[in-house]
């Protein structure tokens, strides 16, 4: 696997913060500063550093609006291998795409927003244009959250489009990728200390769906081989079911639970179970512990190796049969008054860190790095202010 | 049956067991609750940024559920 990472790296950052941006909360948002700077580095040579803004203004008690940049700064080791340069001073004349100092990938991505209250529910609609010098992306999401039964259950749906334009530095095509997402999600209070929630999710996704700077080799003989641009399968439905829940063990200990199955058009599979321990350790020091561990199934076209040129061929790990872990660390400093430190005495403010580690093995190497065994490490820093 | 039926069956057939047994909690009973703790993703940026390598490292998406809380406000 791996050089996903310019044109997908951004097509989750938008879906995943469009979509959870979306609110589901029963409340309008309130004034917010959320400043946040994100990293992850792997043994497979990829380095991503992605900070984000986001702010939200609450023009009164029905609405509100919200504005966030994002840029993803990503150095892929796989994509420079795909750049003829000077073997020692890397030296290239190319201005951008890996092959010089300059990051292999750099979006920047804007996004906007807004949430009213209609009656008792929230409507909220979302926006983002994304743009690097290989991808585009353009996304609208509709979100509607509605309580009943005194707010102990409220019903979540929304819808998704997205219309993104594939052009590869090393290809001369240009292709489309459109995908539609509809969710649907169920929260229910059980008691004065339990809450779940359920959650399903129906995807379609056409066009182009590989990664352009992947190359399938084919060998032809003992020293030579031929290579191949990957070809899926135009069309994907995608599905998942996921529920979750929530414990109040004490008074500042919860604990919860998630499942999530998924399964789609293309034969992968995959489980998905997960614990997440919280506890306040004080009344401004929170933290957490989650653990996640999943296993799928192979894509019914992915091969490691091809020994003729097929209808479909990806050696796209992410396609590949395997299982991964989690554990991510994370702690909240809440400001308050107690510090007498200028800039955390404010209790409008919180500070956010974490750090993680992931581990992934697939059952066969990847294409590029030759390594089965996947190791990453994610650090995350961030400011909170309400204003 | 399809996967997608039967999948649809075990929810609708879980969510009926737990509506059904259980009691309408006040507003006033939902201080446990109502602790950013208890909330379901209650970062989205946290959630975000942690998905968003998930996303590219493995084959698979959605049913990762949606910000929300019991206490009314979340």
């Amino acid at each position: 696997m791996d050089k996903e990472n310019s044109a997908f790296f951004l097509k989750a950052v938008t879906f995943i913060l469009l979509i959870y941006s979306s609110c589901y909360s029963q409340d309008i948002p309130e004034n917010e500063l959320d400043v946040r700077i994100n990293s992850y580095f792997d043994n497979f040579r990829v380095n991503v550093i992605y900070p984000q803004v986001s702010i939200t203004k609450k023009l009164s008690d029905n609405t509100s609006i919200s504005g966030r940049y994002l840029s993803d700064i990503i150095s892929s080791a796989s994509m420079k291998a795909n750049f003829q340069v000077d073997g020692i001073t890397s030296a290239t004349t190319r201005k951008q795409g890996g092959a010089d100092n300059t990051p292999d990938e750099w979006r920047n991505e804007f996004g906007a927003g807004i949430t009213q209250k209609v009656f008792d529910g929230i409507l909220s609609l979302n926006s983002s244009y994304s743009i690097e010098h290989d991808y585009s992306s353009k996304t609208i999401v509709s979100a509607l959250s509605y309580p009943f039964a005194k707010k102990n259950t409220v019903l979540q749906f929304s819808f998704l489009k997205s219309f993104d334009k594939v052009f590869p530095q090393i290809r001369t095509w240009v292709r489309d990728r459109n995908t539609t997402t509809f969710n649907a999600g169920l929260t229910q209070i059980l008691s004065n200390n339990i809450i779940t929630q359920f959650d399903g999710t129906y995807t379609t996704v056409s066009g182009y769906q590989l990664d352009g700077y992947q190359v399938v080799r084919i060998i032809e003989n003992s020293n030579t081989y031929r290579t191949y641009e990957p070809v899926n399968p135009d069309f994907r439905i995608r599905r998942a079911f996921g529920i979750r829940t929530n414990v109040g063990v004490t008074r500042d200990f919860s604990l919860q639970l998630g499942y999530r199955y998924y399964w789609d058009s293309w034969d992968v599979n995959s489980n998905t179970i997960s614990a997440k321990l919280a506890n306040n350790f004080s009344p401004v020091v929170s933290g957490t512990f989650e653990y996640r561990h999943y296993w799928q199934t192979r894509a019914f076209f992915f091969k490691p190796i091809y020994i003729q040129p097929e209808q479909y061929m990806s050696v796209d790990s992410k396609l590949n049969s395997g299982y991964s872990d989690e554990a991510v660390f994370s702690l909240v400093l809440k400001g308050s008054k107690i510090y007498d430190v200028p800039f955390i005495s404010s209790d409008k403010l919180s500070l956010t860190g974490s750090f993680g580690f992931y581990r992934r093995y697939t059952d066969s190497s990847d294409w590029f790095s030759n390594l089965q065994v996947l190791y990453a490490y994610t650090l995350s820093a961030g400011i909170r202010y309400n204003f | 049956m399809t996967k997608l039926k039967a999948i649809i069956l075990i929810a609708i057939g879980c969510a009926s067991l737990i509506l059904n047994g259980c009691a309408v909690v006040q507003p006033w009973e939902r201080e446990r609750l109502s602790d950013p703790n208890m909330m379901f993703d209650e970062n989205p940026l946290d959630k975000g940024a942690q998905l968003h390598f998930l996303f590219i490292r493995e084959g698979t998406e959605g049913g990762d559920g949606s910000q929300s809380g019991g206490c009314g406000c979340g």
